[in-house]
């Protein structure tokens, strides 16, 4: 939106005259969130950023992680370059990728790889997959024992016997197969260790296993199938299914660096190279927001939807206590424990308090939520173990309930504006409609149509930061003068979002285009209150007058 | 239950009359109306001579899951029964039974069932299951292989 046109909108504008005590808040626009202008701010000291890349290099990450800068080679030149910008955080230098992308940028370092091991393509694909795409523990366990990992991997038969049978199918008369045990004409599959089995069988069985990513072998012992004996038995490109399946459990591993976009059947990953800044966000209580390459917002710390004003920590608490409250969660965490690494939560079925996320294959301890290896031959030795029972029966039911009324009344506020938020991408999808009809009816063009998609963007933008102010709300000192502040910032926005809102009702196309004028006015309103919303529900958790209390 | 799990388990069971280890025995169970249920077997796996275990014959139910043999069978010892790699519900921890480890679709019911007489002898430290029995084994031998005789005395045959 062109933030020419608040001038205009200034003088229009009785309410913003009115509350005085916000202007200086709303100048202060809070570019470090709107990643999308990030292209058009310039460089302007190249040698202090030099330093301060060098200075915030990725000391803290782990190793694998440091393996990823050199096997992923970004598109992007300047993509180390860092810049300051007026919020105090550094933006971050981000990428959207896709499954294929990564997948692409894998097979180009398998195709580097290749001469360093002399093996055929197929053979590398297959050593990479088994660690995770991580080159570093794979050259490094290569030079120490090769013959060890070929067989342990399965790309050498136990017998250190490579060429006794042929890999491959035949038709075979009066077969009989060991899985289903049926005797007919058919064709077999084996591999080099000699086991036959038929085709039919094969498929069955490497149906059920695409799509856990990990290497497939031989229904009899250990020796790898390749990409292109799963192509053989289940048809053309069959194999990258389960390389796909294989990166995605690549990208759950690397949470750190990668995210998928978490809204619906949005296929986008973004991968940031350099999480150093991160911290810087959370500690001013700015989330670091991204977006994908079909629009879609998202705060990267979280995964979740963009929530400003909240930071994360608001956000994750007021998401589990929204859970809680609900009936049928209640048995999720009353019986599930979340993956302390990837937040997945895991119900435990068997008697072992040794246990491996499912999702992020992390180890840890069932008892003390702590990583597993520490307790390795000290079995049950957990002293860690914490009490949590009890902890939120402290409060008397009194005050539970004096508690219970005031998060109802924010959840309900909080919820009409997730409802309207639906509404209104519902309403977006007649403004395509209407670009249309302008482009049709009164010859507007295409560009110059687009600024009914742009209020439409910033309605949403204010409609998600109205919805998020109501957590803040709920987690500040009523009785702190900012928090007044707030709820006065709070009802601005709430007007000219209901005000844009009824503007983008209006069908007729001429009409649209007289009041062209004020989509801009309202939208840019918008814009400024949301901004200025976000900045003081910031400033509420930057003095601590909006904090968590247990 | 799918007709491949079916077929192969009734070659299972004719495999198994034809040819099976020693003193083991495994038959399916019957349902309520006398028909066999194929996917619950009951066995019973002795003791290797010469050790410990020797003059027990433990007792095991098998459970086909429909999945058979994409997926492997669940193995259970009686609850509460005393060995390092036994939960206390009496399910079996064995790579050859996990399917993400080495579980492979030809293995057969006799194949499972010297895995676990191999794995009363030897238990794997490594990957404990119950409290008692792995404490003592790691920590107090003595104590251990009093409880296995006494198990082995308590499912004697």
């Amino acid at each position: 939106m062109d933030l020419g046109n608040n001038e205009m909108f200034l003088s229009n504008d009785m309410l913003h005259e009115k509350q005085g005590h916000n202007s200086l808040i709303e100048d202060n626009i809070i570019t470090s969130i709107n990643n999308s202008r990030r292209g058009s701010l310039v460089t302007q000291d190249s040698e202090f950023e030099l330093d301060d890349a060098l200075l915030t290099g990725s000391d803290l990450d782990y190793d694998y992680e440091d393996e990823l800068d050199d096997m992923i080679v970004l598109p992007i030149t300047n993509a180390k370059r860092k810049q300051i910008n007026e919020g105090g955080v550094p933006n971050l230098e981000y990428e959207c990728l896709t499954t294929k992308d990564i997948f692409n940028r894998m097979l180009e370092r398998v195709n580097h790889l290749q001469p360093i091991f002399s093996l055929p393509l197929e053979d590398i694909i297959i050593l990479m997959q088994h660690y995770d795409w991580n080159e570093e523990r794979l050259l490094e366990k290569w030079t120490d024992k090769m013959d060890d990992l070929l067989t342990e991997i399965g790309l050498i038969h136990e017998n250190g016997n490579l060429t006794v049978n042929e890999r491959g199918v035949a038709l075979k008369e009066d077969f009989e197969c060991g899985i289903c045990c049926e005797v007919k004409s058919v064709e077999v599959f084996s591999l080099e260790c000699g086991h036959e089995y038929c085709i039919e069988c094969y498929r069955r069985y490497i149906q059920g296993r695409l799509h856990s990513g990990n290497i497939i072998t031989c229904m009899g012992c250990s020796v790898a199938l390749k990409n292109e004996d799963i192509d053989e038995i289940m048809g053309y490109e069959s194999s990258n299914k389960l390389m796909y399946s294989s990166i995605k459990s690549f990208v759950s591993k690397h949470h750190r660096n990668y995210k998928w976009c978490p809204y619906t059947d949005c296929k986008c990953i973004i991968h940031l190279d350099d999480t150093s800044s991160l911290s810087e966000y959370s500690r001013l209580h700015y989330s670091p927001f991204v977006k994908c390459n079909a629009l879609h917002r998202f705060c990267f710390s979280c995964g979740f939807e963009i929530h400003a004003p909240a930071d994360c920590d608001i956000t994750n608490a007021w998401i589990k206590k929204a859970r809680k409250e609900s009936e049928n969660l209640n048995w999720v965490l009353s019986n599930t424990k979340e993956c302390p690494k990837c937040s997945v939560n895991i119900e435990k079925d068997g008697g072992c308090n040794h246990m491996v996320c499912s999702s992020c294959k992390y180890e840890f301890c069932w008892i003390c939520e702590g990583e597993w290896a520490p307790h390795g031959k000290s079995f049950y030795q957990c002293t860690l173990y914490k009490n949590e029972d009890g902890k939120y029966n402290k409060s008397s039911s009194q005050e539970a309930n004096k508690l219970m009324k005031k998060y109802t009344f924010y959840y309900r506020m909080f919820n009409e504006h997730e409802v309207s938020a639906k509404l209104d991408w519902k309403l977006g999808q007649t403004v395509g409609i209407k670009v249309k009809s302008l482009q049709e009816k009164i010859g507007v063009s295409w560009i110059e149509g687009q600024f009914l998609a742009e209020s439409l963007r910033t309605l949403n933008e204010g409609r998600t930061a109205l919805k998020w102010s109501f957590a803040v709300a709920f987690y500040s000192d009523p009785s702190h003068n900012l928090t007044k502040i707030f709820v006065d910032n709070q009802a601005l926005l709430s007007k000219a979002v209901e005000d844009l809102s009824e503007l983008l009702q209006i069908k007729d196309p001429e009409l649209i285009m007289r009041r062209k004028p004020d989509f801009y006015n309202k939208a840019g309103y918008v814009q400024n209150r949301t901004n200025a919303l976000m900045e003081c529900g910031r400033d509420l958790l930057c003095k601590g007058i909006c904090k968590l209390t247990d | 239950m799918s007709s491949l799990c079916l077929q192969r388990l009734q070659e299972e069971r004719k495999k198994w009359r034809k040819d099976h280890p020693f003193g083991f025995f495994a038959k399916p169970t019957k349902k309520q109306d006398g028909s066999l249920n194929l996917q619950r077997w009951e066995a019973g796996i002795p003791g290797k001579e010469g050790t410990l275990w020797h003059e027990g014959v433990y007792p095991l139910t098998i459970e086909y899951p429909d999945e058979y043999p994409s997926k492997p069978p669940k193995v259970k010892l009686p609850a509460g029964f005393y060995h390092p790699n036994v939960y206390p519900s009496g399910t079996i921890c064995l790579s050859i039974l996990n399917e993400d480890q080495d579980w492979r679709p030809a293995i057969t019911l006799k194949q499972i069932c010297l895995g676990i007489q191999d794995l009363l002898d030897s238990p794997n430290p490594n990957s404990p299951a119950q409290e008692p029995a792995w404490r003592a084994f790691s920590k107090n031998k003595a104590e251990y292989e009093k409880k296995i005789a006494l198990q082995a005395k308590q499912y004697s045959k």
